[in-house]
């Protein structure tokens, strides 16, 4: 298989040295790892909200802003459900 | 993302195995709000949609004619466009091909390709930005304002994760899963990252009960996973001679074999039963714990930033 990249120009600068989304006061952690965020207003209050994929039983979870705009705060994570159980992709 | 364009926000996730795209299907409020059960996306002939295992889609008008398309990532690092040929809310999509930029296949030698398509610039145009097992994140540029995108080629926004135990890195590990968002306000996006970041825990006492425990889900994981490795074998080796391939043809063409092998019922189940058998030793060893934070990279001051290349 090719992989033709016709060169990288490594963008030195254009982000600051990141800091982890913090929940309760410790950082987010997705259960079993592989972390998989999306932004989304879920509850449609005008602020932004989390859905986290996470490893552990392929679960989806919901963290709720309740923070000021331009200081995001979030609540601790719900998985989501579906109208049949709770929300889970194949995992593995 | 309202992918099917009936007011009411839907769910799109990829699957690790056979890597199928699923759809949770948003319900308005009036009916109760929340998510339907899933169903697994097909083509417009009616095929399951399919570009191998960990697939990862994200919907996008790619060719700006009114539909949503797909951009897929897969396990294997490579990248494709299923056209949404309704020109309208209905999902009417071709069968993947593979994504180019420059007329040349974007495939990276890393696994777990994790596309994004987000307006990272600003510039009224939507681009890629794809996350890699090496925990670095690519920005694609979109070069157009109407018509077909055309993506120019990449600048690393986030460098790989150095080697080691990244779970004891200040920041984001391997595979990169990106978002982008304006965090603070000051009318910029911003990039969040999610990873696989392993980190080595403190193992727990076990009693006696719970040892014998976690050997024989040790030695059925095993015997399990020969067992897996020997149907899916003997599939390869029909799909390799319906061909006329040999076995030694078998490792160039595993990928493709992959794309084509919808599982046998056997396999599933016995891929779930590796599944628990799986969750069963982790409760138990409680060893490594592998870190899976989400990472905001906030933009630096504008004037730090290098100049935009001309359109």
């Amino acid at each position: 298989m090719s992989a033709v990249l016709l060169g990288l120009l490594q963008a030195a600068g254009e982000l600051l040295s990141p800091f982890a989304v913090e929940v309760g006061g410790m950082p987010l952690d997705a259960p079993g790892g592989n972390s998989a965020p999306c932004v989304h207003d879920l509850d449609g209050d005008g602020r932004f909200d989390l859905v986290v994929g996470e490893y552990e039983d392929g679960a989806v979870r919901f963290y709720r802003n309740v923070g000021a705009p331009g200081a995001p705060r979030f609540e601790a994570g719900v998985r989501l459900k579906h109208a049949q159980g709770e929300l889970r992709v194949p995992y593995g | 993302m309202d992918l099917d364009r009936d007011g009411a926000v839907d769910l799109l996730t990829g699957s690790f195995q056979p890597g199928d795209v699923l759809l949770f299907r948003g319900r308005k409020a009036e009916d109760g709000g929340g998510f339907e059960p899933p169903h697994a996306l097909v083509d417009r002939h009616g095929e399951v949609l399919r570009v191998g295992r960990a697939s990862w889609p994200q919907a996008v008008d790619w060719d700006r004619d009114g539909d949503l398309d797909l951009v897929l990532g897969n396990m294997y690092g490579a990248l494709f466009l299923a056209r949404n040929r309704s020109s309208g809310a209905k999902l009417e999509l071709e069968p993947p091909v593979e994504l180019t930029v420059a007329g040349q296949p974007v495939k990276f030698d890393e696994t777990n390709a994790a596309p994004l398509l987000a307006d990272w610039d600003q510039d009224g145009a939507l681009d890629l930005l794809l996350g890699l097992s090496s925990g670095r994140v690519l920005f694609f540029r979109n070069t157009t304002t109407s018509g077909e995108s055309v993506l120019a080629a990449p600048r690393e926004l986030v460098a790989p994760a150095p080697p080691g135990v990244t779970g004891t890195l200040p920041r984001s590990g391997l595979r990169a899963r990106v978002a982008v968002v304006d965090w603070n306000q000051d009318g910029r996006s911003d990039l969040l990252v999610g990873e696989y970041a392993p980190r080595d825990g403190e193992a727990r006492e076990l009693d006696e009960g719970e040892r014998e425990q976690l050997a024989a889900a040790m030695r059925a994981s095993l015997s399990v996973a020969e067992e897996r490795g020997r149907l899916e074998s003997d599939e390869l080796l029909k799909w390799l001679r319906v061909r006329g391939l040999s076995i030694d043809d078998g490792p160039a063409h595993y990928e493709n074999f992959l794309l084509d092998f919808k599982g046998l019922p056997a396999t599933r189940a016995l891929d779930d039963r590796l599944l628990e058998l799986a969750a069963t030793q982790r409760r138990l060893s409680a060893t490594n714990i592998d870190r899976g934070y989400v990472w905001v990279y906030l933009r630096a001051p504008k004037d730090s930033q290098p100049a935009e290349p001309p359109r």
